[in-house]
């Protein structure tokens, strides 16, 4: 990937899967309870950043995170690390 | 119906149709006499899932058949007047038949697609939510919170006649008091639509004229097609108009071929036969026919042959709608049931459409122009790959 990738990227690329406003995705918004999305819709958002990316996040990682800004932050470290 | 415990009968109270020639039933109605193009692949061109309360994530799980088929099924709970959640029924007691012929046929192929192209970690973990056949009936159970009987029919293109006919007796049986049923259909991918092309079951000209001497082949379809079935004392007790009454129903086999009908009809003569005893009429009551009509060589000469073996020299006007519909296979006896419907509403039959000459090898009356009809007793029928039959008997209300 050449481009830049930044805490915006990654949140207009979610917002755009998810087909919601990018102000929604706050870090602090939690992907069940206020975005009420599914395991099965939180690993599909999860294989959609990972096909962008280029990156692999695995199931152990996923179950840690609750929030947005900690699905951001994993992107964030994983095209760091690539 | 022979199993209806305490005489309880069944009325259609509501209708929620999205085909090729129409989206609600009086645009589906109107429609029905406006000449098709000549296409053979024919879409609901039209189709707006957000219109009908998919959300984005929603409608991403969900594959097209499902989504037309909950699209028809709150277009029908609406015209029935019902709140689904907040009615006069008990939820448990509220079921879903629907029928489809295949399901989720996008999602088979996007995804057989991306595993080739990107590996097996790439496939999504929706897939198979997305692809059963039973999707469309458990997303309509899940969105209105109806928790009796939710089945899927699977009997290629008659399953929306099944589905029609099984609902039917969960309300005479006395185990539901409401119940929706019809089917959907969407897979026009590029494996099933030419799958039916080098089977030579389409239509070359991309004209579908059921009965004509020249018809070709059927033209491919998607629908949905959704009504709403309840007891009829009941309906008439919270005031629900009913369209007609559906007082029989059938499925036979006819253990013949995997996709050819039995030349004699033999499945297709006893299945109107069991449906006609099953509603307590005979032959000679019977004033019209709703037929498969597919525009194929043989299920049109089959079953003009065995509407001639049934009901003799009596000639009730028999209807094809799939001159304009095309053939949308496992929702096609779910949308020919709400013709059938809105023929009883306006005492008038549907044209079978681009006809230019019957075949006249076929003895049957077959209803080239709208036609006014004193509403009688009437068959739907459906024969499918399989040798699959089923018929249902409607009554006016």
């Amino acid at each position: 990937m050449s481009q830049h990738v930044t805490a915006e990227t990654i949140r207009a690329d979610a917002a755009r899967h998810l087909g919601i406003g990018a102000e929604r995705l706050t870090p602090g918004v939690l992907l069940a309870e206020d975005l009420g999305l599914d395991s099965l819709a939180g690993i599909e958002l999860s294989m959609s950043l990972e096909e962008r990316y280029a990156i692999n996040i695995t199931d152990d990682e996923l179950s840690e995170v609750t929030t947005f800004g900690q699905l951001e932050q994993l992107v964030l470290a994983k095209v760091g690390s690539r | 119906m022979i199993e209806s415990r305490d005489g309880r009968r069944v009325v259609i109270t509501g209708l929620g149709v999205l085909a090729p020639c129409g989206t609600g039933a009086e645009d589906f109605w109107a429609g029905l006499r406006r000449p098709a193009e000549p296409v053979v692949d024919r879409r609901v061109v039209d189709f707006d899932p957000s219109r009908w309360g998919i959300s984005h994530v929603e409608a991403r799980r969900m594959d097209r058949f499902a989504q037309l088929g909950l699209a028809a099924a709150a277009q029908a709970l609406a015209d029935a007047g019902l709140d689904a959640q907040d009615g006069p029924y008990d939820a448990a007691r509220c079921g879903i038949v629907l029928g489809t012929g295949i399901g989720g046929a996008y999602a088979w192929e996007t995804q057989s697609k991306i595993l080739f192209e990107k590996g097996p970690s790439r496939v999504s973990p929706l897939v198979v939510p997305t692809v059963m056949p039973n999707a469309a009936s458990a997303m309509v159970s899940m969105r209105f919170g109806w928790r009796g009987p939710v089945e899927t029919v699977v009997t290629a293109c008659a399953s929306g006649t099944h589905a029609v006919g099984n609902g039917a007796r969960l309300v005479a049986s006395g185990r539901c008091d409401a119940v929706l049923v019809g089917g959907s259909e969407s897979c026009q991918t590029g494996v099933m639509s030419n799958g039916f092309r080098n089977m030579k079951a389409l239509s070359a000209t991309g004209i579908s004229r059921p009965f004509d001497v020249d018809r070709d082949g059927f033209c491919s379809a998607e629908a949905g097609g959704v009504m709403v079935l309840e007891e009829a004392s009941a309906a008439a007790a919270r005031g629900a108009i009913a369209y007609a009454e559906v007082a029989g129903t059938a499925s036979t086999a006819d253990a013949h071929h995997i996709t050819a009908p039995a030349p004699d009809g033999r499945g297709a003569i006893a299945c109107m036969r069991a449906a006609m005893a099953d509603a307590g009429l005979t032959a000679a009551d019977v004033t019209h026919v709703n037929a498969h009509g597919t525009s194929t060589p043989l299920n049109d000469a089959t079953e003009a042959a065995s509407v001639l073996e049934v009901f003799g020299r009596t000639q009730p006007a028999v209807t094809s709608i799939k001159g304009v519909t095309g053939h949308a296979l496992g929702a096609a006896g779910a949308i020919e049931a709400i013709a059938l419907a809105l023929s009883y509403r306006y005492s008038e039959l549907p044209p079978t459409m681009g006809v230019e000459r019957v075949d006249p090898a076929f003895d049957i009356d077959v209803v080239l122009e709208p036609r006014r009809w004193t509403p009688g007793p009437a068959l739907s029928n459906s024969f499918a790959f399989g040798g699959h039959n089923g018929t249902v008997v409607f009554l006016p209300a």
